[in-house]
């Protein structure tokens, strides 16, 4: 199986970076979808079949929070897998974003290594042999 | 709140940290032996301001073929690439945003919250003169060799030389 993976993110070079984890890390991408905040990151979910979102927290117009918590509202949408990706450190904060439906968090700065295993862990093991398929969509 | 030699040599840590695992950078303590040995370039410079348990301000100054080398690596591009030229106030941004947030809880503890705002590119010169001008316990600057080029970073804190910075 390939996996739908949005990221959103407002830096182009941390979309990039991420995208670029994922398939170094060798999960099975279908198709990676690409959003600069929480607004058009719904516009992107609500006309796509998305497997996991990575997300950061401060964004213009609509930040990770404000996301997570669209999303938990929504019948659909709060099925899909949110895995924060930020540099956020406090423990308050990030308790806020576990409260709001957060799958799982990580650091910035990460290793691929990481990555992959938190994806591994929210979404399952997947067969290595599925994981040569891959394709960005902007 | 009030820094300290402990403080700079925190910033070393955390720059030395992000720099190798998203830039892919080596980092070395500066030697005279290098500072002399570089021409002069154009400089690109970036700062995070912060407010919350205290305020204050990351930033950092690099010449521009250490941004590009920065944007290329991050991006996963050969050094060459045309593409990481658009990129390297980004780069930048984002690697201070990255030691900003590493910073903050290693300093304040990790529950107090703090709001990081977006990088903003800043004036090298500007960065340099509200570091100047600061007392040693509101403003900590370490110089370090990256990929054999300077670079400069500074920590700001309660410092009203702060809005000179931001908004020059």
């Amino acid at each position: 199986m390939a996996y739908n993976i949005l990221v959103v993110d407002d830096s182009a070079i941390i979309r990039k970076m991420v995208s670029r984890t994922i398939q170094m890390a060798q999960v099975p991408v279908g198709d990676i979808f690409h959003a600069e905040n929480g607004r058009d990151a719904l516009g992107i979910l609500g006309a796509n079949w998305i497997d996991l979102v990575l997300a950061d927290i401060n964004m213009p117009v609509m930040d990770g929070m404000a996301m997570l918590e669209a999303m938990h509202n929504d019948e659909v949408m709060k099925n899909v897998p949110v895995i924060i990706v930020s540099t956020e450190g406090s423990e308050t904060k990030i308790e806020k974003l576990w409260q709001r439906g957060m799958k799982a968090f990580v650091k910035k700065p990460f290793m691929p290594e990481t990555i992959r295993e938190v994806i591994s862990g929210v979404l399952g093991e997947w067969d290595e042999t599925e994981s040569d398929t891959s394709a960005d969509s902007f | 709140m009030k820094l300290s030699q402990t403080h700079r040599q925190i910033l070393f840590n955390t720059v030395e940290k992000v720099l190798e695992e998203a830039a892919f950078a080596i980092v070395d303590a500066p030697d005279a032996e290098q500072d002399g040995e570089c021409a002069p370039e154009a400089e690109i410079a970036s700062a995070v301001e912060f407010s919350g348990f205290f305020a204050g301000a990351t930033a950092m100054i690099a010449p521009a073929s250490l941004a590009r080398i920065f944007a290329a690596n991050m991006m996963g591009l050969e050094e060459d690439d045309p593409e990481a030229d658009g990129k390297m106030s980004d780069a930048l941004g984002e690697l201070m945003n990255m030691v900003c947030g590493n910073l903050l809880p290693q300093i304040a503890g990790r529950r107090p919250e703090f709001e990081i705002l977006a990088p903003r590119p800043i004036r090298p010169e500007a960065c340099r003169r509200a570091a100047d001008g600061c007392p040693d316990i509101h403003a900590q600057k370490i110089r370090v060799i990256v990929e054999g080029r300077p670079a400069e970073f500074f920590l700001f804190v309660e410092s009203d030389l702060l809005r000179g910075l931001l908004n020059d």
